[in-house]
């Protein structure tokens, strides 16, 4: 009988030891925050658009933490949508965007059509427009994420969407090879 | 163990992986000395691209001399370009650009006058002591300015180059010119090794290495002779400086693997030779700086080898930078036709050229027309067989194959993971390759896909820190504007509580009083009067409730006391404006009689709304009203008290009655005295102001009524005596106010002094001086009505003004009574 009350005790003592362990643990080594958020929106491009139906790219990141849908980011097409696929261990789906949205495009002001109206520099996510009252306003292109959402408080609509045209920093190379590894040594030179 | 400088000394090679032995074919151009060929009509002169800070410094139409500059630049990268003939600039636009995408980028278009003038800072060669005596900075600025650009191919901006922020030890000069075809560098060194080796002597002056090695391949041994003679020549020491010729291997010219060959030392993964403390130049660009340093002349033409069998006069040419090729190939002989393709470059790692109107740059050392026995017909790629030549072959130690995977299947951070950006695309494992494939391709999109993504994920980090940043701004201003408006509150309520509110009920009082004088000026209609006893009646009931709910919520003695007191106030002055304008009725003119019967109703209104339990036994107006206050005031009293569980609550009305007896014999005499201030006060200010507008009238006797307020004058007796009959009703009006003021006060006085109202209860006691208050007042305001009416009946003007500046008072008492309420709600 002794046995008995000896292996629950013995038990008991385990149990609130280890306990008392886990205890510990999960204080000391708390994780603040959500690591999966930090990572989702780390593959997110940033654009802060709001296409997705999320005020910013942060709030989007915590609601596919959450369980929402990986394909409703257009800005970061394809290639991010996979990623996140990856990242939450589901599988890719198709972009809820069509494909002529996932097309790169920045914002350009016909500048001689702007009234200095300061709408569009408040709608702007990233500060990517520059202009003051009454005065002519530019996007300064290189900062523009192509979110869209200038377009729409211009008064004027003197605000275009424009393709990003290939230059020679952001071309991509061609297999166009140079067959000259044919040459021999008996070739004539 | 022997150091790195013996072994250097001694001559000693290291060897490097791969590597491959193409066909040379450089005796197609190696024979004939450097030429020049006619100058072209035109010049393209691309200038710089976007992310360097520059601007155009010439306009189209503009003419330029030989060697200006055609733009200005800030910064440390800043690389200028330069005309390479003079002319006019014809136009600035897009053009083709020499680069194998063929995009169009901005250039400037020279057209050629063929005068050859040049530009003034130009200056015949100077001396080499003048030279020594430069200091490093304007050597740098020399080169810097004269856009001197790394001539091997890379076209990095030397004077970047030779600042490097660790201390260089062995300087290399690279002469190994190892790709197939090219021969620029081999001739610039058999004719010009002079000039190659002063430009070293400069750079050594700049860096001072420990060891300066001139490495040329074996296959150029007349190079390596000249350049043996030249050092020989020159200041150099002879123990510094040595010409070392290594065995021919593609691509012992890159710069990583030259290094290796000359030292033994690996540049590590994503660093650069400076951080061995090594520094590679190429011959071309040596020459380029002792044409800058001795004659500051710019980097406006170079050594082209234009060769391949489609090429008639194949050979090396100085070539002014800017030349478009299309003009080369008409000079040259050119037998192909418009679609054989031209190579920009060597045939290892060159480009095709998209469109030949591009022109000649800076990093352009050769160009190559094959023939199509030179280049066979693009062969079908095979797949891979995994034969492990390529990774035999490559120089870099990579593994050809596992990148051509990845890349293949575009999982390009895999294919990073391979190292690819190691790859220096030297085309060795597609040489190899048995089954055809394209592999350097494949690299080279994999690689710009990364630099892409790399670059949109700087971006997207970017413009996350400025969405964040923006955030925190806009957050920051809404603080700041609720800070703002927070203080402006309680500076307004500061206000408020502070001697402001008193000059702000003041000037409400005057805009009042002038409004009354118009008024009953104009026309004096009934309507108006109406509305000012409608006001002064919404006022008075206002202040009853907001002391009613005082009361009801702090129930401490002294704040009921201090309401009950306000609240007096405020009734007994709304009283004390009826009796200044009953008078009215009395004068002979029918329209103020009207007026005054307007009031009169508007009174018995406010009576039947105020006392809502009327006694119909009263006979005037006053009475019913005083009555109907008492009646009201003794029920709250008792209610009061009944909420207290007070059982003393039947002993209240007693107290009514005895309580004025005793107050009203102190309060006799003080009148009194009170009195006799007034009137000498009045009399004063009536002789002072008898000249005045009446309107300004209005503005002093109100003055003077809350001077008379403020004194506590008590009195009205008397007041009718004066001379000036136009105060007296209004200094009756404050004078009743004050006189129920002092009145409540005494009350209160006396209901801390009096044992028996304590017994009563706390309540009991305010309420009598209340009581007391209204009846004296009353009685007195009657009295002054009566006399006005006496001596000036035409005044009844000023009695309205009176009784809107009495108005003003009890509203400026509302104001404060609910002041204090708030202050002891606080």
């Amino acid at each position: 009988m002794i046995e008995i009350f000896i292996a629950i005790g013995l038990l008991s003592v385990l149990a609130l030891v280890f306990g008392a362990l886990l205890g510990f643990a999960a204080e000391k080594f708390k994780v603040e925050g959500d690591p999966i958020v930090e990572q989702a929106e780390a593959l997110l491009p940033q654009t802060q658009c709001g296409q997705c139906g999320y005020p910013g790219c942060r709030p989007y990141a915590e609601a596919i933490a959450n369980g929402e849908k990986i394909n409703k980011c257009p800005p970061g097409g394809t290639a991010t949508m996979e990623k996140l696929a990856q990242l939450m261990g589901v599988d890719p789906e198709p972009l809820t965007a069509t494909a002529e949205t996932q097309i790169k495009k920045v914002a350009y002001i016909r500048e001689d059509e702007c009234i200095g109206c300061t709408k569009c520099i408040q709608a702007c996510p990233v500060d990517a427009i520059l202009g003051t009252g009454k005065q002519m306003h530019t996007v300064i292109t290189d900062y523009c994420t192509g979110c869209d959402l200038c377009v729409e408080p211009c008064p004027v609509d003197c605000i275009d969407m424009l393709p990003v045209g290939q230059t020679v920093q952001n071309w991509n190379w061609k297999l166009n090879a140079i067959p000259v590894i044919n040459l021999s040594e008996d070739a004539k030179c | 163990m022997l150091t790195l400088f013996e072994q250097i000394d001694k001559g000693t090679l290291w060897k490097i992986p791969g590597g491959i032995h193409p066909p040379e074919c450089k005796t197609l151009s190696s024979h004939s000395a450097i030429a020049r060929l006619a100058p072209a009509d035109h010049y393209i002169i691309p200038v710089p691209q976007a992310g360097d800070a520059y601007s155009l410094t010439v306009d189209v139409g503009q003419n330029v001399l030989k060697g200006q500059a055609l733009t200005h630049g800030e910064g440390f990268r800043y690389l200028p370009v330069h005309t390479p003939v003079s002319g006019k600039v014809i136009a600035i636009e897009e053009r083709p650009s020499n680069h194998a995408s063929g995009l169009p980028v901005l250039s400037c278009v020279i057209e050629n006058d063929k005068q050859d003038t040049l530009v003034s800072s130009i200056h015949p060669r100077l001396d080499p002591s003048d030279v020594v005596k430069m200091d490093n900075e304007a050597i740098l600025s020399r080169i810097q300015q004269a856009g001197i650009a790394g001539l091997g191919g890379a076209a990095f901006p030397t004077h970047i180059k030779l600042k490097p922020v660790s201390e260089i030890e062995l300087l290399i000069i690279n002469g190994v010119e190892c790709e197939p075809f090219i021969t620029s560098d081999d001739r610039l060194m058999q004719e010009h090794c002079d000039e190659i080796v002063s430009g070293i002597t400069i750079i050594h002056q700049l860096l001072s290495p420990k060891r300066i090695v001139i490495a040329i391949e074996d296959n150029k041994p007349q190079a390596s002779e000249q350049m043996r003679h030249a050092l020989n020549r020159s200041t150099l020491p002879s123990d510094l400086a040595k010409v070392t010729v290594i065995p021919t291997l593609y691509p012992s010219g890159g710069e990583k693997q030259l290094i290796q060959i000359l030292t033994g030392q690996e540049v590590p993964s994503g660093s650069i030779p400076a951080q061995l403390g090594i520094l590679v130049q190429n011959v071309g660009t040596a020459y380029a700086i002792d044409q800058a340093v001795y004659c500051n002349m710019p980097l406006i033409e170079r050594v082209v080898t234009l060769t391949g069998s489609h090429v008639g006069q194949a050979g090396n040419y100085w070539l002014p930078i800017g030349t478009p090729i299309d003009d080369l190939l008409g000079k040259t002989q050119y037998l192909g036709n418009d679609d054989d393709p031209l190579i920009i470059g060597g045939p290892m790692m060159g480009y095709m050229l998209p469109n030949r109107h591009a022109p000649v740059l800076k990093g352009t050392n050769c160009v190559l027309m094959p023939t199509q026995q030179e280049i066979a017909p693009e062969r079908k790629e095979q797949p891979c067989i995994r034969c492990g030549e390529c990774a035999v072959a490559c120089p870099a130690q990579l593994l050809p194959q596992q990148l051509f995977w990845h890349a293949k299947a575009q999982e390009y951070d895999k294919a990073a993971g391979y190292n690819l950006r190691d790859c220096i695309e030297c085309g060795c494992c597609s040489y190899v390759c048995p089954s055809d494939i394209p592999l350097v391709e494949y690299y080279r999109v994999a690689k710009s896909a990364l630099k892409v993504e790399a670059e949109e994920k700087k971006q997207a980090e970017l413009a996350k820190q400025r969405f964040d940043s923006r955030t925190l701004r806009l957050e920051e201003e809404k603080r700041a504007r609720e800070e703002k408006a927070k203080q402006a509150a309680n500076k307004r309520k500061a206000a408020m509580s502070n001697n402001d509110k008193d000059a702000v009920a003041e000037a409400m009082a005057r805009i009042k009083a002038k409004k009354a004088a118009t008024q009953t000026e104009n026309v004096s209609d009934a309507p108006q009067d109406k509305v000012a006893a409608a006001i002064a009646r919404a006022k008075a009931k206002k202040q009853t409730k907001t002391v009613e709910q005082t009361e009801n919520s702090v129930p401490t003695q002294q704040e009921k006391v201090a309401a009950a007191v306000a609240r007096a106030k405020a009734k007994k002055l709304a009283q004390s404006i009826a009796p200044v304008k009953e008078p009215a009725t009395e004068t002979p003119d029918p329209r103020e009689e009207k007026v005054a019967a307007a009031i009169a109703r508007a009174k018995a209104k406010k009576a039947q709304q105020t006392a809502t339990n009327e006694e119909p036994g009263l006979t005037t107006q006053q009475e019913k009203v005083a009555a109907a206050i008492a009646r009201a005031k003794a029920k709250k009293a008792a209610k009061a008290k009944e909420s207290r569980n007070s059982d003393a609550c039947d002993a209240a009305a007693p107290v009514l009655d005895a309580q004025p007896e005793t107050i009203s014999a102190d309060e006799a005499k003080k009148a009194k005295i009170a009195a006799a201030v007034a009137k000498a006060k009045a009399k004063k200010r009536a002789q002072a102001q008898s000249a005045d507008a009446d309107s300004a009238n209005a503005e002093t006797s109100h003055t003077s009524a809350l001077t008379a307020h403020c004194a506590t004058d008590g009195s009205s007796a008397d007041i009718s005596l004066t001379p000036a009959q136009q105060k007296q009703a209004k200094i009756a009006a404050a004078v009743a106010k004050a006189k129920a003021k002092k009145l409540a006060q005494q009350s209160l006085t006396n209901q801390e002094h009096a044992p028996t109202e304590a017994s009563i209860g706390p309540d009991s006691a305010p309420e009598d001086g209340v009581t007391l208050a209204d009846a004296k007042s009353q009685k007195s305001a009657t009295s002054e009505a009566d006399e006005a009416q006496i001596a000036s009946p035409a005044e009844i003007k000023k009695a309205k003004i009176a009784a809107a500046v009495a108005k003003a008072k009890a509203k400026k008492l509302t104001q404060e009574s609910m002041l204090t309420n708030d202050q002891n709600k606080d």
